[in-house]
């Protein structure tokens, strides 16, 4: 299988701050990866740089498109003008268009979508609305065709109602679509968030703590989606937990990261009895100690 | 109990000390005049306020988790939106024909606060922009017809695009730079906009005339005045028609050309809400920070609001200059902007029937209440203030598009 | 171009500068605090000036004459009532609404606004108001001809040496005392602040308060110096301190200053040469051109969002 992700020396600085050195991974094609580490290791950083939020200050970023070629998210991020951006005015617009654009619209664009570790809806928008601002590429933006009713446009805005319906059902919601997002109880605001970066059509799926502020049942049914996305409609995840028992089962993939560094990556049950890591969370002398 | 007076108390005491040396004593040359009762009387009024404030910020913390129930108002004016919709437009059609000339001129104004409301009302109510400087495009356009005629012989009805297009050029052109940034510049650029645009117009005597204004003539329909005397090479309305002639037809006919309109302009705010471009308006005010994680980008959503307001401003300007037949800088103070945020605010930000209902009262009472005017700049204030703190989303909660699954699936 | 009006444009513009950088000086660090543009700051300026006049007239009624006792009474005086007013302004325009949404408190700044300048109005009269002068003569520097000398007045030297002594006492009391220190924690991080147990809703009237006072000091100084006023001087002068405030580098003490200086010069020196109608439309561009090219201002650290 193809890397749809490829991540090599990510270094980002805040003031004298060093949040990221040199991170690199790889995330392959239709696979679930996780990103765990202790608190303040730069899980969500990488995240924000790789959704455009944060622009690092070194390192690659490259993305498989979905016609196979590769993208360097650096690039839509807005790095500052070099030399050969002055060269030919298509490569100057082009900049100019991602320095003025550019970041995190850009990037979820290019099919990297996220979730938030702080909830984030539109709070006063019903449930449906949530999910049809998603989806902002598949809908007739003109405004004429939009206020004429073509039916170019109807047809659009239906095939956008029925997709919003499928994610609805898909994460059991379906029951809430006309309820204000706000009124939800938390865990289908979780929901709500998931089924909403569905609707944007990722191709790289970016969880921050899914199951953050969830009940065992519903880590379970958490769980669950999460595969099934994987395996009936091919999106690649990339997710950020805390709760190592969700990760083991539903990862391929475990890249640990400590101090704004990877310390260990590969298959979650290797990863999981590697005694770096295990330092790394339960604090070095005494797990050392123990396994000496 | 006890603690609540003594809070009362304490409010009291502050306003004393605020309100003795502003109000208890007024300056007179270089000396004072006292005016001892007006201190007691606020102070009295700010121990009252205290009171009741606390009792509401109490049965406002019983209510905390209980929905709030619709009240039997909102209830009543849901059950029977089309009829009061259509009741709406068929008195509105009546009346110029029935109030006489002076009452007609106030009908005009109301429907320009009406239209301006409802230009304001995209930005500030569903894309969340503060824009503290909209009398800057309503000049924009009025200096547009007013100029335009002065210069170029102009005439009304291309100075109505072209004086939408002025003022949604210079929104866009002044809003762009700054939209990328923390939402506040947003408000105090447009707050300093709005008084450049004034001083210009003020200062710069050898265009705009200055202080003296310019003339504006009246607009004609399809080549034909509204005078008693047609000017030469063209016809007068009540003689093409063969009726005799008043001078309220041609105020009538600027009513009936401003209701179309502001029906167009309610008509494209409620198709907007329901298309993508109005839902991205609202999700940009909820939450910038998801919107761009799905790929919006909020400069431009931004811009395209911005523009708009700036545009309905624009053509409402054009029409206040074609109904006064005069334009100068005065019409064009902060005021002015501060009445109509005023509309939006108490129309309940984002209602489009809130805000008709708002501009139409907020533009009749001066003419009820002789006061008012001296009073104008303080309700707005007080307004202001109060609707934040008890209802900060509006007095009746915006109707949301509901969907339905489609049976054909 | 000539070297004595240029000179007596920079004595101008210093001048002019200090008042800017006292009334950004609010700005800058409600802003900091809360990350809002108080709009109803420029109104506190102009409620100053009223009541430097008012105290001004009472002292002279009481028989008080000596100018020192007189200026200082009145300035403080004026400071005392005028942080009454920053700090009302804040319980009934800031603090109800802090769980509020984003707009709301904006909104209800600006209705603040509008109430403080037409209640002044509407107490105190529509017209032009004024103060006999208090402090008259100056200095005179290069002289050599009738029309060909640098004037210094003394009022104008009060105000630079007082600003710099309120801006020392202000530096003093943020970086040296202890309510300083919660100041500039909650300014950092206002949950983690809360959390050490500093009472953040005090600091928040401190600092309005703060802010205020240093209004206050603008007001009475540029009362004295100008010696008259009306209620809409807020308005012009509130933009224009605030362009200060984000050329310097908004959240910035010394940034404030130093905007403010900028902007007084550069101010000064656009209209004596080039044209004194338009100096407000100059103000305000220099506004557009900083935040368009440089948002963080001269001292600023650039804003890192948080996601």
């Amino acid at each position: 299988m193809a890397e749809i992700l490829s991540v090599r020396d990510l270094t980002m600085r805040f003031g004298g701050v060093v949040a990221l050195n040199r991170v690199g991974f790889d995330v392959r094609k239709g696979s679930v990866t996780a990103l765990i580490g202790p608190n303040g290791a730069g899980k969500t950083t990488v995240f924000n740089c790789l959704t455009g939020f944060y622009r690092p200050d070194a390192g690659a970023m490259r993305l498989m498109g979905a016609d196979g070629v590769p993208l360097d998210l650096m690039e839509l991020m807005g790095r500052p003008f070099q030399g050969s951006d002055w060269v030919s005015p298509r490569s100057f617009a082009r900049r100019l268009y991602c320095k003025m654009f550019g970041g995190a619209a850009l990037a979820a664009r290019a099919g990297v979508v996220r979730t938030f570790q702080n909830i984030r809806l539109f709070k006063e928008m019903t449930v449906m609305e949530n999910l049809l601002v998603a989806q902002r590429a598949r809908v007739d933006n003109r405004m004429v065709s939009g206020i004429f009713q073509s039916s170019g446009y109807r047809r659009a805005e239906a095939e956008a109602l029925e997709r919003a319906w499928y994610w609805l059902d898909f994460f059991r919601l379906s029951e809430d679509g006309n309820r204000l997002a706000k009124e939800l109880a938390y865990g289908r605001q979780r929901r709500l968030e998931m089924a909403r970066a569905m609707c944007a059509a990722p191709r790289l799926l970016c969880l921050d703590e899914p199951a953050a502020g969830l009940n065992p049942n519903e880590t379970r049914e958490l769980a669950d989606w999460i595969l099934a996305l994987r395996r009936g409609h091919g999106v690649t995840v990339c997710l950020i937990e805390h709760d190592m028992g969700l990760v083991m089962e539903i990862s391929d993939h475990v890249v640990v990261l400590d101090h704004g560094q990877v310390i260990a990556s590969g298959r979650p049950e290797r990863v999981r009895d590697d005694p770096v890591v295990l330092e790394a969370y339960l604090g070095a002398p005494e797990g050392a100690e123990e396994g000496v | 109990m006890p603690r609540k007076l003594w809070d009362a108390v304490l409010a009291g005491v502050v306003a004393l000390l605020l309100f003795v040396p502003l109000t208890g004593v007024s300056l007179s040359g270089y000396t004072l005049e006292g005016h001892w009762q007006r201190p007691l009387w606020l102070a009295v009024g700010v121990v009252l306020g205290r009171l009741l404030l606390g009792w509401f910020l109490e049965r406002r913390q019983r209510m905390v988790g209980t929905t709030r129930r619709p009240g039997w108002i909102t209830a009543w004016i849901d059950d029977h939106r089309p009829y009061i919709v259509i009741a709406a437009v068929i008195g509105a059609l009546l009346v110029p024909w029935w109030i006489g000339k002076y009452w007609l001129n106030v009908a005009i104004l109301a429907l320009i606060y009406v239209l301006l409301g409802l230009g304001l009302n995209v930005v500030v109510g569903l894309a969340g922009l503060l824009d503290l400087g909209f009398v800057a495009f309503y000049a924009v356009g009025a200096y547009t017809y007013a100029l335009g005629h002065h210069y170029f012989a102009l005439s009304f009805w291309a100075a109505v695009p072209l004086g939408a297009m002025l003022a949604a050029g210079f929104g866009v052109v002044l809003a762009f730079p700054v939209l990328r940034m923390h939402g506040d510049y947003l408000a105090i650029v447009t707050l300093g906009f709005g008084e450049i645009i004034r001083l210009i117009l003020n200062n710069w005597l050898e265009v705009t005339g200055g202080p003296n204004g310019l003339r504006v003539p009246f607009p004609s329909l399809f080549g034909m005045d509204f005078g008693r005397r047609a000017s030469p090479g063209h016809v007068t309305l009540h003689e093409f028609l063969n009726i005799p002639y008043s001078n309220e037809y041609r105020d009538i006919f600027l009513y009936l050309l401003l209701f179309l309109v502001v029906c167009g302009m309610v008509f494209l705010v409620r198709r907007l809400r329901r298309m993508p471009l109005g839902r991205n308006w609202e999700a940009l005010r909820e939450d910038e920070i998801a919107c761009r994680s799905l790929g919006i980008q909020p400069v431009t959503v931004k811009l395209s609001a911005f523009g708009l307001g700036a545009m309905t401003a624009g053509v409402g300007g054009v029409f206040f200059a074609a109904s006064q037949g005069f334009v100068n800088p005065t019409s064009f103070t902060f005021l002015e902007s501060a009445h109509i945020l005023a509309i939006v605010v108490l129309g309940g930000m984002g209602s489009t029937g809130g805000v008709i209902v708002a501009a139409v009262v907020l533009t009749v009472l001066p003419e009820v209440l002789r006061d008012f005017a001296e009073y104008r700049g303080l309700l707005f204030g007080c307004a202001m203030v109060l609707m934040m703190m008890w209802r900060p989303r509006g007095l009746m909660g915006i109707r949301r598009a509901r969907f339905h699954r489609s049976e054909v699936g | 171009m000539n070297a004595h009006i240029l000179l007596q444009q920079l004595v101008n513009g210093v001048v002019l500068g200090s008042v800017y950088g006292l009334i950004a000086v609010g700005y800058t660090m409600v802003y900091g605090i809360i990350g809002m543009i108080n709009f109803a700051h420029g109104e506190v300026y102009m409620i100053a000036a009223y009541l430097t006049a008012i105290f001004l007239a009472a002292l002279t009624l009481l028989g008080i004459q000596s100018p020192p006792v007189v200026i200082l009474m009145v300035l403080i005086l004026t400071m005392a009532v005028t942080a009454l007013y920053g700090w009302s302004i804040e319980r009934i325009a800031y603090k109800p609404l802090r769980h509020s949404t984003r707009l709301a408190p904006l909104i209800s700044a600006i209705g603040m606004s509008l109430i403080l300048q037409n209640f002044v109005r509407i107490a105190q009269g529509a017209r032009n108001q004024g103060i006999p002068t208090l402090l008259d003569g100056g200095v005179r520097l290069m002289e050599n001809g009738p029309e060909q000398f640098v004037q210094i007045t003394h009022a104008q030297i009060l105000i630079v040496v007082t600003a710099i002594v309120s801006m020392g006492a202000l530096w003093y009391l943020i970086q040296g005392t202890a309510m300083g220190r919660a100041c500039r924690a909650v300014q950092q991080d206002r949950t983690m602040a809360a959390l050490l147990g500093v009472d953040t809703d005090r600091i928040i009237s401190v600092v309005f308060v703060l802010g205020a006072s240093m209004a206050a000091v603008a007001g009475t100084l540029v009362t004295f110096n100008y010696g008259s006023f009306d209620f809409f001087i807020g308005f012009v002068t509130g933009i224009k301190a605030f362009t200060a405030a984000v050329l310097g580098g908004i959240g910035s003490l010394p940034g404030a200053m130093l905007g403010g200086l900028v902007l007084g010069l550069s101010e000064s020196i656009f209209s004596g040469f080039v044209n004194t109608d338009y100096k407000d439309v100059f103000a305000f561009s220099l506004l557009v051109l900083v935040l368009i090219f440089r948002p963080s201002g001269l001292l600023g650290h650039p804003e890192v969002e948080k996601v």
